[in-house]
């Protein structure tokens, strides 16, 4: 009953339910969209975007789901646009769409510059790596992967968010993660060659 | 061997390093600043409705009708007699029309 009433006060667009809904999402999609794209100014353009298209599509929202899970919704949806875009920008990107994603790593063309403060210094090269590596996974284990991995959800969220069984989940964590091996063991044995 | 054990290893950190990641603060003034792109899109949301605010369905109506009214005296003076004679004229004025004196087959 609480969250009607809440959805109605943001349909009725007043400022109090919006400030209510930012002090309550502000972190989690922010921190959503950091973990699709580990830039600091893209996520935080990205989360401003998810908050101002809730604004705009609240009305249509039919409450089949939880708030909270639309939400989610809207910033992996944004968070896949912008990336999407980026990677079409980069002329190597386009040619790795056309040959199929079966190009090795290569950090130089990833999508933005690495810059997410929530990595120490120390770790800062293997999770640049590992981010490039999740670049070439396809859409649907990356997905599930940034949600469950580096966003830190739980099988039942994602399951929710994604609109996708437990056991979808489970089987496309365990292909990303065979997938993220054969990866970076090329990346790797070329590296030391 | 040991390479492979070497770049084995690797692969396992490099996977383990995901969990090294801390969550983060949303960044000042966040919330400030999209409170403010809504409040820009609300304004812009109500320009655009106040720009044709004063075109109601009557006057919609009006305006349609005036419309079809003007088309079809239009297409009814233009099927009168009056079009051949412009033609004729026009074709005079720019030296298209055949007469006796302007055509050379017809000199005796």
């Amino acid at each position: 009953m609480e969250e009607y009433n809440f959805i109605e006060a943001l349909r009725e667009g007043t400022n109090q339910a919006y400030g209510r809904l930012l002090d309550d999402y502000q972190q989690k999609v922010f921190n959503t969209c950091i973990s699709f794209v580990p830039n600091r100014e893209d996520a935080e353009d990205i989360a401003q975007d998810v908050f101002v298209e809730v604004f705009n599509s609240i009305s249509k929202f039919e409450g089949s789901s939880k708030l909270s899970t639309w939400i989610y919704r809207i910033a992996v949806n944004k968070s896949l646009e912008f990336i999407r875009k980026k990677n079409t920008k980069k002329r190597f990107g386009f040619m790795q769409s056309l040959l199929g994603n079966d190009t090795p790593i290569d950090r130089s063309s990833y999508f933005t510059e690495f810059n997410h403060p929530g990595i120490l210094l120390e770790n800062k090269e293997k999770n640049e790596i590992l981010f490039a590596a999740i670049n070439k996974l396809p859409e649907a284990q990356r997905i599930v992967y940034t949600l469950n991995k580096i966003d830190d959800l739980s099988y039942q969220e994602v399951s929710e968010i994604t609109q996708k069984s437990i056991s979808s989940i489970e089987s496309l964590l365990f292909r990303a993660k065979k997938n993220l091996q054969e990866l970076l063991h090329e990346y790797y044995k070329k590296d030391k060659n | 061997m040991d390479d492979k054990r070497n770049i084995d290893q690797l692969v396992e950190e490099t996977l383990n390093s995901v969990s090294s990641i801390d969550a983060i603060k949303a960044p000042p003034f966040f919330k400030d600043k999209v409170l403010n792109r809504m409040t820009q899109t609300a304004i812009e949301k109500e320009e655009g409705v106040f720009i044709l605010n004063w075109f109601t369905p009557k006057i919609q109506a009006a305006a349609l009708i005036c419309f079809v009214l003007l088309n079809t005296i239009a297409l009814l003076y233009n099927t009168s007699d009056s079009y051949s004679e412009n033609v004729e004229d026009f074709a005079e004025v720019y030296g298209l029309s055949e007469t006796d004196t302007d055509s050379y087959f017809n000199q005796n």
